[in-house]
C-alpha cells in the first residue's frame, strides 16, 4: 500500500519536473525566437513591434510583457500591452477548432486623428488585410484599457474589465467605460461646473455580427448608473481605414439624480427623455442628441450662483452646439421663458440667447409691463462679448408703449472676481406716437455678481458732449428690484432734446440731471434737472394767446423736478428765469392732463406789440410786469384745454372791455385754436 | 320817404323771391320738418327715406341722415342706429353736427355697458374724441354750441375746462369729465 503511494508521489514529481522542463524549454525556445517573431511581424505587417519579454507558462500560455507597436516613421507608441497571456483552449481542438484566449492586464491605446482616419483603426485595417481570412475564435479579456487621445489631452477614457468574445461571425463585448474630461480652468464651462472634471461611468454591452465588410451592431445597451439606454447600428466597412458609423439609441428616460456627473456638478434632479444618434466617418462622426427636459433642477456655477428649477423644454446637441428651445424655468425663483439658447462647446463658443419673462412675473412684482424680452448674441472668449437687445411693452394709460434698449459691443470679463464691463454704445428707445431715445457711448463699470443680486458699480458713460455716472442694483429676491442712480453734468441740451423728443422748444443750454429709478417705489422714476444759460422758443404761447413772438428767449436758469408713477407722469415746479419772462409750470399726465402755467412778462416787452399795447392801455395797466395764470387740462393724446385764471390784468380787461369786444376776442381766439 | 318805401318793397320782393325759390326747391324737406314738429316722427322718417332716395346729392343729406339715426335711437333700434352712425361718421367726419352723432353713439354704448356688452376701451376712446379739440377760455368759464335737427330735437354741447356736458331737448343727455 505504501509503495503504491510512493509510486504516485514519484510519478507526480516526475510529471511536474517534466512539465517544468518543458515549460522552461518552450520559454527558452520562444525567447530565443523573439527577434525572429518580431522581424517576421515587422516585415509582414509593416509596423514596428517591440517586445520586452516573451515566456511560456503551461497554465496560462504565452506570456507577453511590454509589447508595443509603433509606426515605422514615428517614435511614439500607438498600442502598448503591459502584460498579456495568450493560450489555446484545449477542448475545441478536439473539434478541430482554434479557440484562442487572450488576457491582457493593461492595454494602452494612443489615439490620434490622421489624414485618413484614426490611427488605431488604420493599423487594424492594414493588419487585418494581411491576416488569414479564416480567423480563430477569440476570447479576450482586458482588465484595463487606457485610451489616450492626442487631440485632446484633457480627455481620458478607461475601459475596465472588458470581455470580448468573437466566434465565427458574431461578436460580443462587455465593458465598463470610465469617462473623464478635465475642463480647462479658463474655459467658461469650468465656471459652470462645480468640479473641474466631467466624470461618468457607463456599463456597455454590445452584440454584433459580421456580414461581409459590415459590422452590424444588433444590440447596444448602455447602463448609466441604473439608467438603461438601448441602441443599435452599423459599422460600415469596419475593416476599412475610416469606417462609416450609424448608431441610434432609442428614446429613453434618464433620471438626472442617478448620474454622477449631474449630481456632483449641478445637484441635478428631474427626468430627461432623450434619443442619441451618431452618424458619419469614424474620425469625425456627428453626434445628435435630442431630449425633452421635464421638471429638472440644477444648481449652476462654482459658487452655486444660479438655482434653476422647473426647467422644461427641448434641448438638442448637434455640430458641437447645444440648442435649447421653448423652455420654461425658474432661475433663483424668477420665472423665465427661454425661446432659444444656442451655446457652443468650442474654445471660443458662440452664444445666442432669447428669453422673456412670463406675465406671472409682472403680476407678482406689480410691474406695469406686458412684455419683456431679452436677446443676446455673442461669443465667449476671455470675455463675454456681444450685443444685447431688450424690448418691453410698458403699459401706460391703458395702452402698450414699445420700449427698446440696445447694448452693442458688450465686453464682460466674467472670470475675474471684479468683473469689468464695457459697452460700446447704448440706445434706449421709446416708440410711441413719436420716437424718443437716449444715446450713450463707452460705458465702463464693475459688475459684482452674487446669488440673486447683480450690482453695477462705478458706472461711467459718455453722453451728449459730457458724461453720466452712477450705479445699478438688481435684486432677484421677492419682489424683484431694480435700482438705478444716474447723474450727469453739463450735457448738451440741444442734442438731448433732439434725441428725447420731449420738446423742440428748448433750444440750447447745459443740462445737469439726476435720475433715480426704483421699481419698488410708487414713483418709480424720479429726478430733477437744472439748465444753465439756455434759450427757449416761447412762440408757442404767442400762437395761442397772442403774446409776442419770442422765438429765442434767453434764460439764466431753469429747474424742474419730474417723476413717473404707474398712474402719473409729473413735472413739478418748473421754473424759468430771464430778465423779461418768469415762467412756472406744473404738469401731470396720466390718462388726463392737468397743470398750471404761471407767466410773468415785462410790460415793456408786451408793449412792443400793437395789440397788447392797446389792451394794456384799455386795461389801464401800469405795472412793470403782467402776471398771467393758466389752468391746463386735456387728455394725454388730445389737445390742451386752457383757462385763463382770474388776475389783475384779466379783471381790468373785463372791467374796461365791452361784452361784445370780449366775445369778439373769444371768437377770434377760437378761430386760431381751431386752426391749430 | 318815397325812396325808402321803394327800397323796402325791393328788399321784401328779393327776400320773398329767395324764399319762394328755396320753398319750391326743398318743399319736401320742409314737409319733413313739419311732420316732425307735429309729432309724427314715423311719417317724418318715411319721408326722409324717400327724400334720400330722390335727392342723393342734396345739401340736406347729412342732416337727414343724422335724423334717421335719431329716429332709430328714439325707437331703441340701436343695431340700426349704430350701423347708420358708422356710415354717417365715415362719410361726414367734419360735419358740424358730427359731435352730436358721436354723442348718440356714446349714449348707445352707455346703454350697452349696462348690459355689460360694451368694452370700456371704446367709451374711453370716444371720451378722448370729445376732448380732442383744443379749447381756450379767456373771459368765459365755458363755451357752447347748439344744433336743431330735422326731427326737431335740440342738441347743445357745453365745453368746460375739465368736463363736457351734452344736452338733448334741454335735458342733460350725459356728462363726461377728464
Amino acid at each position: 500500500m505504501k509503495s503504491h503511494y510512493n509510486r504516485k508521489i514519484i510519478f507526480l514529481i516526475t510529471f511536474l519536473a517534466v512539465l517544468f522542463l518543458l515549460q522552461t524549454a518552450i520559454s527558452h525556445l520562444i525567447n530565443n525566437s523573439k527577434d525572429k517573431i518580431l522581424n517576421y511581424a515587422n516585415s509582414t505587417f509593416g509596423y514596428s513591434f517591440e517586445l520586452e519579454d516573451l515566456s511560456f507558462s503551461l497554465l496560462r500560455g504565452l506570456h507577453i510583457k511590454g509589447a508595443a507597436l509603433t509606426r515605422n516613421n514615428y517614435d511614439k507608441k500607438i498600442i502598448f500591452i503591459k502584460d498579456a497571456f495568450i493560450s489555446l483552449k484545449i477542448l475545441p481542438l478536439f473539434f478541430k477548432t482554434l479557440d484562442i484566449k487572450v488576457h491582457i492586464n493593461e492595454l494602452s491605446l494612443f489615439i490620434k486623428r490622421e489624414e485618413e482616419g484614426i490611427n488605431t483603426q488604420i493599423i487594424f485595417s492594414e493588419i487585418n488585410k494581411k491576416m488569414p481570412k479564416h480567423k480563430p475564435s477569440l476570447d479576450i479579456s482586458i482588465e484595463k484599457t487606457r485610451i489616450i487621445t492626442g487631440d485632446n489631452p484633457n480627455l481620458s477614457i478607461i475601459l475596465k474589465d472588458s470581455k470580448i468574445r468573437q466566434e465565427s461571425q458574431s461578436l460580443k463585448m462587455l465593458t465598463l467605460l470610465e469617462f473623464d474630461y478635465r475642463l480647462a480652468p479658463d474655459s467658461y464651462l469650468a465656471h459652470l461646473f462645480s468640479d473641474n472634471y466631467i466624470r461618468q461611468t457607463i456599463k456597455c454591452l454590445v452584440q454584433a455580427h459580421i456580414n461581409g465588410d459590415n459590422l452590424h451592431l444588433d444590440y447596444i445597451l448602455l447602463n448609466i448608473e441604473g439608467n438603461e439606454i438601448i441602441g443599435a447600428g452599423l459599422n460600415k466597412d469596419f475593416t476599412g481605414k475610416n469606417p462609416y458609423l450609424y448608431i441610434n439609441f432609442m428614446h429613453s428616460m434618464v433620471l438626472l439624480n442617478k448620474l454622477t456627473v449631474m449630481k456632483r456638478n449641478f445637484k441635478a434632479q428631474g427626468n430627461v427623455y432623450f434619443s442619441l444618434g451618431l452618424k458619419g466617418r469614424m474620425d469625425a462622426p456627428s453626434i445628435n442628441i435630442s431630449s425633452e427636459l421635464s421638471h429638472c433642477s440644477f444648481v449652476i456655477a462654482k459658487n452655486r450662483l444660479f438655482n434653476i428649477e422647473e426647467l422644461q423644454g427641448k434641448i438638442e446637441y448637434q455640430n458641437n452646439l447645444i440648442n435649447l428651445n421653448n423652455a420654461s424655468l425658474r432661475i433663483n425663483n424668477v420665472h423665465l421663458n427661454i425661446h432659444r439658447l444656442i451655446a457652443g462647446l468650442s474654445v471660443e463658443p458662440e452664444l445666442k440667447l432669447e428669453l422673456s419673462f412670463p406675465q406671472e412675473f409682472f403680476d407678482y412684482n406689480s410691474l406695469p409691463l406686458n412684455k419683456l424680452r431679452v436677446v443676446f448674441e455673442g461669443r465667449l472668449k476671455q470675455f463675454l462679448s456681444g450685443d444685447l437687445g431688450v424690448s418691453a411693452l410698458y403699459i401706460r394709460d391703458g395702452r402698450d408703449l414699445d420700449m427698446q434698449a440696445h447694448f452693442n459691443g458688450i465686453n464682460l470679463s466674467f472670470q475675474d472676481a471684479e468683473k469689468n464691463l464695457t459697452v460700446g454704445s447704448i440706445e434706449l428707445i421709446k416708440n410711441d406716437d413719436k420716437i424718443q431715445k437716449i444715446s450713450l457711448r463707452d460705458l465702463k463699470s464693475q459688475v459684482y455678481l452674487e446669488k440673486n443680486r447683480i450690482d453695477l458699480k462705478n458706472i461711467s458713460v459718455a453722453a451728449y458732449d459730457n458724461s453720466l455716472s452712477g450705479e445699478l442694483k438688481i435684486s432677484l429676491t421677492d419682489p424683484a428690484a431694480l435700482n438705478l442712480r444716474l447723474k450727469g453734468q453739463g450735457l448738451d441740451l440741444k442734442s438731448v432734446m433732439q434725441d428725447t423728443n420731449i420738446s423742440d422748444k428748448l433750444l440750447s443750454g447745459r443740462l445737469d440731471v439726476e435720475i433715480v429709478f426704483d421699481n419698488l417705489q410708487k414713483e418709480f422714476l424720479q429726478g430733477n434737472c437744472y439748465i444753465k444759460n439756455g434759450s427757449m422758443d416761447l412762440n408757442m404761447l404767442g400762437s395761442i394767446i397772442a403774446l409776442p413772438a419770442l422765438k429765442n428767449t434767453k434764460f439764466q436758469n431753469m429747474h424742474a423736478d419730474f417723476s413717473i408713477s404707474k398712474q402719473l407722469v409729473s413735472l413739478k415746479d418748473l421754473e424759468m428765469h430771464s430778465p423779461d419772462i418768469m415762467l412756472g409750470l406744473s404738469w401731470n399726465t396720466n390718462h388726463k392732463v392737468d397743470g398750471e402755467l404761471k407767466l410773468s412778462m415785462a410790460s415793456r416787452l408786451l408793449k412792443q406789440y400793437a395789440a397788447f399795447k392797446k389792451l394794456l392801455n384799455i386795461a389801464k395797466f401800469k405795472k412793470d410786469y403782467v402776471d398771467f395764470s393758466f389752468l391746463l387740462a386735456g387728455t394725454s393724446r388730445g389737445n390742451t384745454r386752457i383757462l385763463w385764471q382770474k388776475g389783475e390784468f384779466k379783471a381790468k380787461l373785463k372791467e374796461n372791455l365791452p361784452n361784445w369786444v370780449q366775445k369778439r376776442i373769444e371768437k377770434e381766439l377760437d378761430k386760431i385754436v381751431d386752426s391749430l | 320817404m318815397h325812396l325808402n318805401k321803394i327800397r323796402f318793397i325791393i328788399i321784401i320782393l328779393v327776400f320773398f323771391n329767395i324764399s319762394c325759390v328755396s320753398l319750391t326747391k326743398d318743399n319736401y324737406y320742409l314737409d319733413i320738418i313739419k311732420e316732425a314738429k307735429s309729432g309724427s316722427v314715423d311719417f317724418a322718417f318715411m319721408k326722409m327715406r324717400n327724400y334720400l332716395k330722390d335727392n342723393p346729392d342734396s345739401k340736406y343729406v347729412p342732416e337727414i341722415k343724422f335724423s334717421i339715426i335719431e329716429y332709430y335711437f328714439q325707437i331703441n333700434n340701436y343695431n340700426e342706429a349704430i350701423s347708420e352712425l358708422s356710415a354717417y361718421l365715415n362719410s361726414y367726419p367734419q360735419e358740424q353736427n358730427s359731435v352730436f352723432a358721436y354723442a348718440l353713439l356714446y349714449k348707445i354704448i352707455l346703454k350697452y355697458k349696462k348690459d355689460s356688452k360694451a368694452s370700456p376701451g371704446l367709451l374711453r376712446r370716444l371720451e378722448d374724441l370729445f376732448f380732442s379739440k383744443p379749447l381756450f377760455l379767456v373771459f368765459a368759464e365755458s363755451k357752447s354750441k347748439q344744433y336743431r335737427s330735422a326731427l326737431n330735437n335740440t342738441y347743445k354741447i357745453v365745453n368746460y375746462l375739465d368736463k363736457i356736458e351734452i344736452f338733448r331737448n334741454g335735458e342733460l343727455f350725459f356728462e363726461i369729465s377728464l
